[in-house]
């Protein structure tokens, strides 16, 4: 990095004199300027004023130019533009295509999850069928005592519940194994979002050589800029100063407010 | 409170539609509709029928926000109830909310309990109105 900064310094050692005018020089074209003044020359004096400007303007833009022209080396030279090239051009573009796949596998999950509730709803009901099946067989069983058959009769219908509580039983134990699997999701978007994080660090890397090499150094972090007008925080992440309210926060907000 | 409510879930992200729906299903109300943002809400809304509405903030087409302030400029609807269940935390956002006349105010990630309070603030509060 130190080489950068002195092979800029050496070309500013290298250039031409700069085509702002010098101090002598601005004396004599003043001293011009106020003599055509005096000698109420308008037409010279306005000749001369705009001549003087222009010298002045003309230099500062060849130096601009030339300035800009020895960052665009300096940066080539430390080969900025091909990294950040590869990371504008492909990688970046690579996380995004990324990170949708990781909102999609999340979003998959979800479905696949709440659909096992939803049958698991409809199996939980059919048990509760059972139970009352189960009540009605009970208010059955004295009836036995007068007539032994009917012992029969429950028996097979004991038996038939007892089919339907175990197919509950199994289909029960399919949704959580679903649901289980269906976790599986966040092994994948973990080591999606880790390369992505790795990338920002490499961006982040990029961005702060580049600061340096322009001599401009790294300065202390500027605040967080503040949330646009319009654009909203999203969802407050732990050990980010966000100023994100907790849903106690919030009542006693509202409470305040007279809500 | 009368279970029959009819309730408009709006989010634009359909696992979430279904958590609030499934939710309130369990607390009972069964009667609901979805819609994924403001824009395809207010033609349901306007349409008439709905007792309720709870929704999000953050959606592309027409906000939360947006769809509560035209809820309330419109004449048919402005007394509809509204819960904003999101996940901007931030204070001014609250306020604003409230300035704009919510009737309940959840942050993502939420509980069931939590939902169940504020229906039930909610509810009292209409109950007591009437």
């Amino acid at each position: 990095m130190a080489a950068v900064v002195v092979s800029i310094n050496a070309r500013a050692a290298d250039r031409e004199p700069p085509a702002i005018p010098d101090r002598a020089e601005y004396i004599d074209r003043l001293r011009d300027i106020l003599s055509a003044l005096e000698a109420d020359d308008q037409s010279l004096f306005e000749a001369r004023l705009n001549q003087l400007v222009r010298a002045r303007e003309e230099g500062l833009f060849v130096n601009l130019a030339k300035l800009t022209r020895e960052l665009h080396q300096a940066v080539k030279d430390l080969n900025f533009d091909e990294k950040l090239q590869q990371l504008a051009g492909n990688e970046i573009p690579d996380a995004c295509v990324r990170l949708d796949y990781v909102v999609k596998l999340g979003e998959d999950a979800a479905h696949k999850t709440l659909d096992v509730c939803d049958d698991s709803r409809g199996l939980l009901n059919r048990l509760n069928g059972c139970v009352d099946s189960l009540d009605g067989i009970r208010e059955k069983l004295p009836s036995v005592a007068a007539l032994p058959i009917k012992g029969l009769t429950l028996a097979n219908e004991i038996e038939r519940v007892e089919g339907a509580m175990r197919e509950i039983g199994a289909a029960l134990k399919v949704s959580f194994s679903t649901v289980a699997q269906a976790q599986e999701y966040q092994d994948l978007s973990g080591q999606v979002i880790r390369r992505v994080i790795a990338l920002v660090h490499n961006i982040e890397g990029a961005l702060i050589k580049l600061l340096k090499a322009t001599n401009e150094g790294v300065k202390a972090p500027a605040p967080t800029v503040a949330v646009a007008s319009g654009e909203l925080a999203g969802p407050t992440v732990p050990g980010l100063a966000s100023g994100g309210q907790s849903q106690q926060d919030a009542d006693a907000l509202l409470a305040e407010l007279g809500f | 409170m009368d279970k029959n409510l009819r309730i408009l879930i709006v989010d634009d992200f359909s696992t979430m539609r279904r958590i609030v729906k499934n939710l309130l299903g369990d607390l009972g109300f069964t009667n609901t509709a979805e819609a994924d943002d403001g824009k395809t809400a207010w033609p349901m809304l306007q349409a008439g029928g709905f007792d309720f509405v709870v929704t999000d903030w953050n959606m592309p087409g027409m906000t939360g926000i947006d769809l509560l302030k035209a809820i309330r400029g419109d004449d048919k609807l402005k007394g509809l109830p509204v819960l904003m269940v999101t996940a901007e935390a931030q204070r001014d956002q609250i306020i604003e909310a409230a300035k704009a006349g919510v009737n309940g105010y959840i942050i993502k990630p939420f509980t069931a309990a939590t939902l169940k309070e504020k229906l039930d603030k909610i509810f009292a509060r209409f109950e007591q109105a009437a």
